[in-house]
């Protein structure tokens, strides 16, 4: 198992550089920013890395999503299931793999977002003003206490519905390599199979979270994210399921 | 070596070892190669090369020393008659031709004296 | 002891394999051989253990075929499979870490062997040396059973020397090699026997020599009145 972890990683280690490169950069635009005359890189600068965060854990995904395919369908499928792995293991990596790609790009992201925005409040007084002004009229308008904790929460329960999201996309992956293979459109029906799963999915976990839910949004959140991690691992063994029964390498 | 298509590769191989031995590119007891670098010499099946050796044994024209490996006779007397065996078969190949050519016996022979003597080259 | 009882493959429109019956001994080179399309690859896949027969079972030394057995049968298949940032000695490491029979030294001397080196990367080999690595790699191996699809396919003269000559040296009685072609001539020399599959069903089994003797036709002959009338 720890062999093929240490694979997955290496296959998804291009799109990771890429993703640390480019964040790189509009960091170092934020702190050129910062630290010289040229003051308007900080917004700048601030702009792209909050939608770098976003885009950068979208696009670790569906790399991992296009890795699968190419792990099933293309010759390159040998150099896995040659090996005297089970489905079980082989798809268990890629999972584990993308589970932690995930919480690390999460937990990176915040860590830089929180010293970025120390660093803004240490360097220029001024906005430490200006956003506990915004702060406050953010508390009266809709009368909820924001904190930290509830960020993080929020952060992390995102975190987890993106990577159920994605081991729905493995099961619509393998359905369309096993049943739906040699088929017509089997790549679009596979998609909206994987569509239905999740909407179908996401309205019984809304409906048995808002009853079971009580009080604060942290126990809202977690609740939701046990449930988002639960409905991973059930996912994670009917797609690894299929796989053994129904795939032809 | 390029093979006949039509005969069994062992004898094709016996053949060409024979000839070796007779020839003197190999000596009375002279080590052989093993049966697998035999294969590989020749790119033949390694069951093919270990009969080559069974056959060849059989035949008193080797020996096999256990751990050792195979060797080529010591016994020159096999060594020639090996040689007229051979010589006979040739002969015998060449007759049938001749009499299927219609060609009698002493003008086969004649036609041997009158051709060009490769033993003098 | 390779049992292969009644094995059939079915895919969505065609049966690839059709009630293959037949029983295979250690210390054999096979070839199977046949058109392309006529189950060959099929069949070994399911060897292999990376595809299910439909219907029948394949045993090795009377255990069922499945994810285990991977351990000790080296399949190689013919198209280039290996991932394109890996260098040779990449695809080494990779053996290395996942087959427990692989030997490191073996692999590096085969590579030399072929003139091959070490530190090149894959997207700059030709068909040839893939070919070649590929070769190396599974020989690499101390398996049961070697698996070789179409080992010739697409390369030079001296490359394919090269390959049989691999194949020759790690054939030996506890072993056992399947190689497949559609290139009957170029392998007959190096096989003891020719499984013949047409149009998914076992055809027929023939000794390279059985056949001369008996018949005093080679193994590409039959394979020419076998093939030739369809």
């Amino acid at each position: 198992m720890g062999k093929l972890l240490k694979y997955e990683l290496r296959k998804s280690l291009g799109v990771k550089g890429v993703v640390l490169v480019i964040s790189c950069i509009f960091e170092l635009l934020f702190l050129i920013g910062l630290y010289s005359s040229k003051e308007t890189l900080i917004p700048i600068g601030i702009t792209l890395l909050y939608f770098d965060a976003f885009i950068s854990v979208v696009v670790m995904g569906i790399a991992s999503i296009r890795l699968l395919h190419n792990d099933l369908n293309t010759k390159q499928s040998y150099m896995l299931f040659m090996t005297p792995n089970s489905s079980y293991k082989i798809l268990g990596a890629k999972v584990i793999e993308s589970f932690m790609s995930i919480l690390i790009a999460g937990v990176f992201f915040t860590s830089l977002g929180f010293l970025d925005f120390t660093l803004l409040i240490a360097q220029n007084g001024g906005f430490k003003e200006a956003f506990d002004f915004i702060y406050t009229a953010y508390q009266k308008i809709f009368e909820i206490e924001i904190n930290p904790s509830d960020v993080i929460s929020v952060i992390a329960l995102l975190l987890i519905s993106w990577f159920y999201f994605i081991t729905v996309a493995y099961l619509a992956q393998v359905i369309s390599a096993t049943f739906l293979n040699g088929r017509k459109f089997n790549g679009i029906i596979s998609f909206f199979i994987g569509l239905a799963i999740i909407i179908l999915e996401e309205y019984a976990v809304n409906n048995f979270v808002s009853i079971s839910a009580t009080g604060s949004v942290i126990n809202h959140n977690i609740l939701q994210g046990v449930v988002y991690l639960t409905l991973a691992g059930i996912t994670y063994a009917v797609t690894a399921w299929i796989m053994d029964n129904k795939l032809s390498v | 070596m390029k093979f006949n298509p039509n005969a069994p590769i062992y004898l094709q191989v016996i053949d060409a070892l024979k000839l070796d031995i007779i020839n003197g590119r190999l000596s009375p007891g002279e080590k052989l190669p093993s049966g697998r670098d035999l294969a590989v010499r020749y790119t033949i099946n390694p069951n093919t090369a270990a009969r080559v050796y069974q056959e060849l044994e059989r035949q008193g024209i080797c020996f096999t020393k256990r751990g050792m490996g195979t060797f080529v006779t010591n016994d020159a007397d096999r060594i020639s008659e090996c040689r007229n065996q051979m010589a006979k078969e040739v002969l015998d190949t060449f007759l049938v031709s001749m009499k299927e050519l219609n060609i009698s016996k002493d003008k086969a022979i004649e036609m041997i004296n009158e051709s060009d003597d490769i033993w003098m080259i | 002891m390779l049992e292969s009882i009644n094995v059939t493959k079915k895919f969505l429109n065609k049966t690839a394999v059709e009630d293959v019956t037949m029983t295979l001994e250690k210390g054999h080179i096979y070839a199977i051989l046949g058109p392309n399309g006529s189950g060959k690859t099929t069949w070994m896949k399911m060897v292999a253990g990376l595809i299910k027969p439909t219907s029948g079972t394949i045993r090795l030394d009377g255990k069922e075929i499945d994810i285990q057995s991977r351990k000790e049968i080296a399949y190689m298949s013919t198209e280039p499979y290996f991932y394109d940032w890996m260098t040779i000695k990449d695809v080494g490491k990779y053996y290395n870490d996942f087959f427990e029979d692989f030997s490191m030294e073996r692999f590096a001397y085969l590579v030399n062997e072929m003139s091959l080196e070490m530190n090149l990367k894959l997207k700059t080999l030709s068909s040839g040396m893939m070919a070649k690595l590929k070769i190396a790699a599974t020989m690499a191996r101390d398996a049961k059973i070697y698996m070789l699809d179409e080992p010739l396919n697409g390369i030079d003269l001296i490359a394919r020397d090269e390959v049989m000559k691999t194949i020759i040296t790690y054939a030996n009685e506890d072993k056992m090699l399947i190689v497949s072609s559609h290139l009957v001539e170029e392998l007959e020399m190096i096989v003891d026997t020719a499984i013949f599959i047409k149009n998914a069903r076992l055809q027929g089994i023939y000794g390279l020599e059985s056949l001369r003797i008996n018949e005093g036709i080679s193994i590409a002959d039959k394979y020419r009145e076998v093939y030739g009338k369809c």
